[in-house]
């Protein structure tokens, strides 16, 4: 079966967009993906090379269609869920983006394909982002509320000033309404300040965010993420260990006895602990 | 803004938490630090009850991009070294885990605590002059 360059098969121009797409050629590699889908619609990984190139290309919208496109096909399809992800991730469309960049780190697993990091740093910067914009609302809330509360305080003292002055038919002049009136004002600043501090006290909290020494690894002093125990039980990020192990020396940091990368043991609780706080804890996600 | 490599993190926090909570007569000037990471000034203060009460000391810290695997280079700067077997006139410090007994769990405040615990241990104030120089 031959076949000329003059009419390629799908899979032909399928290796052209490829080797167009290592060259950082996009825009032609977008075309030999595009011919190759025209011959051959239903081979899902024409769809999400040509989604990665428009990625490349920062088109957003298009990377959507074409991964949607693949998921139509598979919707299993790994690749079309991580760049779907990432792409809605741009959009600012951080729930769906964590839903499908989850789902793509869930199936590479799965199906395992190791993407290293990537995937999982993508869900990381879309899980910060969103905390990002939710802490922005929430602050502008609580500042809203606040005013609302004052100015609430503030009237229901005054309406009651107003209802005092009736009464006495003095218009306030008389010393038991000049004593009433006082005292409703000092109760109106009383109140005023109390809610000042209780909402002092949620941004002080906020001031002080801070992860605790404990979560983090024992060389790059920051929150763990692939946390290996040592048979002297002291925890370590995996890639910091492994670089110590590599330049520094033989030994456990720490407790100093002998170690090699063959003993390290990855340490599942320590990395449950590490998640559940940062399901709490959103704003302490790094990328 | 380029994203701070992985030693200038650690320095950060390494910073922060030596102001939070340094060592008693320890301080670093945090303002200069901020301009030069990896030129730490420290001013020591010799302990009460040990040969250097009193004294004022100032070392300087000086960190390579591959810390915290490689160790910091520390020497006492300013016009007083103090008087110490392990103290060379130059400021230089014999101290073997600056050297070959470095552990990149160590940190800037821990090698203050062993240099405060060398100074405080010192039963006799005596130059390095007559050892010979290795």
């Amino acid at each position: 079966m031959s076949k000329t360059s003059s009419n390629p098969s799908d899979t032909e121009l399928k290796e052209q967009g490829n080797k167009l797409f290592s060259m950082r050629n996009y825009d032609q590699a977008i075309c030999c993906y595009t011919k190759a889908i025209i011959k051959n619609p239903s081979v899902p990984a024409y769809f999400t090379n040509r989604a990665l190139c428009y990625l490349k290309l920062k088109r957003w919208e298009q990377t959507c269609q074409d991964c949607k496109r693949a998921l139509d096909i598979d919707s299993n399809h790994v690749k079309g869920h991580f760049f779907l992800g990432s792409a809605l991730l741009e959009l600012e469309n951080y729930d769906e983006a964590i839903k499908h960049l989850q789902r793509a780190n869930d199936l590479a697993k799965e199906q395992k394909q190791n993407f290293g990091d990537d995937i999982a740093c993508q869900i990381r910067l879309a899980r910060k982002k969103r905390w990002n914009v939710q802490e922005e609302k929430r602050i502008t809330q609580e500042i809203e509320l606040l005013s609302y509360l004052n100015k609430l305080i503030f009237e229901d003292s005054q309406r009651q000033i107003r209802k005092v002055k009736k009464t006495n038919g003095t218009d306030g002049n008389d010393e038991d309404s000049q004593n009433k009136i006082m005292e409703l004002e000092l109760k109106c600043d009383n109140r005023i300040s109390e809610l000042t501090s209780v909402f002092a006290k949620v941004d002080e909290k906020r001031r002080k965010r801070d992860i605790p020494d404990y979560l983090c690894g024992k060389i790059s002093f920051e929150l763990l993420r692939e946390p290996v125990i040592t048979p002297s039980g002291i925890t370590y990020e995996r890639k910091d260990i492994i670089e110590h192990l590599h330049r520094v020396g033989h030994f456990d940091p720490v407790t100093r006895v002998k170690l090699t990368a063959d003993q390290l043991i990855p340490n599942y609780a320590m990395k449950e602990v590490i998640d559940a706080f940062l399901q709490e804890n959103e704003w302490a996600l790094d990328y | 803004m380029a994203s701070p490599s992985p030693s200038e993190r650690r320095l950060q926090k390494e910073l922060s938490s030596l102001m939070k909570d340094p060592p008693p007569g320890v301080s670093v000037d945090a303002n200069a630090v901020y301009q030069h990471l990896n030129l730490w000034n420290v001013h020591m203060k010799g302990a009460d009850g040990t040969l250097y009460q009193g004294e004022d000391f100032q070392l300087q810290f000086r960190f390579s991009s591959k810390y915290p695997f490689d160790s910091p280079e520390v020497t006492f700067v300013g016009d007083n070294i103090p008087i110490h077997p392990h103290v060379y006139s130059n400021g230089h410090i014999c101290l073997s885990i600056l050297t070959d007994d470095w552990s990149p769990a160590l940190s800037v405040q821990s090698v203050c605590l062993s240099i405060i615990s060398m100074l405080s241990s010192c039963k006799e104030k005596a130059s390095t002059l007559s050892i010979e120089k290795h």
